[in-house]
């Protein structure tokens, strides 16, 4: 349980480092500690088109509901994606990599993850 | 009385109308079934039937014969469900009146981008006409590659297609033809599975047998002219043969009373089926939106709904 934890948390700043520094090439700074996440928080709200609350849905529902939100999605768009469910932290980062999306960040909220992902073909 | 009229004469419909027979003389009950087939088809054979010879007119039962006397059986397509006046419109303009309406419409399957009937290499098993065609296919197979899809989740029936995979192997198995043939099977998620447990069995197994198993994958269209599956994800594989299984969706009578979400699956409550927002509406088998929670339970919810 522990290792998993370590292991989601890592993730998480990892995710935050590329997103800032592919937000910093486009221009937008978002720095990877407290005030970033705050910025990425705040930021991410207004760009958001469509948000997704899959909580309390059992794996594979929260993959499933991003998928199909994807595909509603125009290229460019963020999709906001509530997932409490613990497998969504490793699975849904490899569906984004393989079908080339861009993870723009997983913020640790109580009790759930909040996916950000842009749609990019 | 109470009159409860249920939508759709599949096995939640029907075992649901027959099951509430036993209610209705203490509950003063008038059970009304709208169903517009003459007969109920019994598909989950079908996956079985691709490799045999049996007739299939063994699967096909007449409705008439299955429903219980006491169930008011009507022999039509519903058009609409007004809920403010509780009532149901038929196809032929008829109006019935209800005070607890069932829904148990099922699925549709879309045939989105071709015909299945007129392709020559793609096939699928929901359909006696559909399974005849494999069934032709499959006798004449001499070896190439099989690639074998769900297209997307939720479908109706989690195991099944995992369950053709292994039938099909075995039977080029038992035709000397395994060793010339390729089987690739494409799955929406990250394993063979829905239920992770059962899916590293599923995997192992697929990796004993030299069956490929190609993960995310994810049904966006058929190059047909290069016999190329192309996924949502971008990846093309090739095929001589395709088992495609059709996109599901809600039935038309759903969506055009505005009981459905945007695919037309109903939304129900998970503990006692009643549909969201209607206190005398319910919903039952595949035409939820728990269609997906199947996947993950099932069958049990299959036996809860029961």
């Amino acid at each position: 349980m522990k290792d998993i934890k370590e292991k989601s948390l890592s993730l998480i700043f990892t995710i935050c480092h590329f997103s800032s520094r592919e937000s910093l090439n486009d221009g937008c700074a978002l720095l990877c500690h407290n005030r970033g996440i705050h910025k990425l928080k705040k930021m991410s709200k207004e760009e958001i088109s469509i948000s997704i609350d899959a909580r309390g849905s059992y794996c594979p529902g929260p993959m499933i509901e991003l998928i199909k939100a994807i595909r509603q999605a125009e290229v460019g768009e963020v999709v906001e994606l509530l997932s409490s469910e613990e497998g969504s932290l490793s699975d849904i980062p490899a569906w984004i990599e393989k079908a080339k999306h861009e993870l723009v960040a997983i913020i640790k909220e109580d009790g759930y993850n909040r996916f950000l992902v842009r749609k990019k073909r | 009385m109470n009159r409860i009229i249920v939508i759709g004469g599949g096995f939640s419909g029907l075992t649901i109308a027959n099951k509430l027979t036993k209610k209705a003389r203490k509950y003063d009950l008038d059970i009304t079934l709208i169903e517009p087939k003459d007969h109920n088809f019994y598909e989950p054979d079908l996956v079985f039937y691709a490799f045999n010879n049996k007739k299939m007119s063994k699967l096909y039962k007449l409705m008439h014969k299955l429903v219980k006397k006491k169930v008011n059986l009507i022999g039509m397509r519903a058009k609409k469900v007004e809920t403010e006046k509780k009532k149901v419109i038929l196809e032929d303009g008829t109006v019935l009146y209800y005070d607890y309406l069932i829904l148990a419409t099922g699925v549709k399957y879309i045939e989105k981008d071709f015909k299945y009937s007129e392709q020559q290499h793609i096939h699928n098993f929901y359909s006696p006409s559909a399974t005849e065609k494999f069934r032709q296919m499959i006798k004449r197979f001499n070896g190439g590659t099989i690639v074998i899809s769900p297209s997307t989740v939720p479908y109706k029936c989690p195991p099944d297609s995992e369950e053709f995979t292994f039938i099909l192997d075995s039977y080029l198995k038992k035709r000397k033809l395994r060793d010339k043939t390729t089987i690739k099977f494409l799955y929406p998620l990250s394993v063979p599975f829905t239920v992770k447990e059962a899916a590293v069995v599923v995997a192992e197994m697929y990796k004993k047998r030299g069956i490929e198993f190609v993960p995310y994958c994810n049904y966006e269209k058929v190059d047909i002219k290069n016999n190329k599956f192309i996924s949502f994800e971008g990846e093309e594989i090739e095929y001589d043969e395709l088992v495609l299984l059709p996109i599901h969706e809600g039935q038309d009578v759903i969506k055009e009373s505005g009981l459905g979400d945007k695919e037309g699956y109903i939304p129900t409550d998970k503990f006692t089926l009643q549909v969201k927002g209607h206190p005398n509406i319910y919903a039952i088998g595949d035409c939820t939106d728990l269609l997906l929670l199947k996947l993950v339970l099932f069958p049990t919810i299959l036996h809860l709904q029961s």
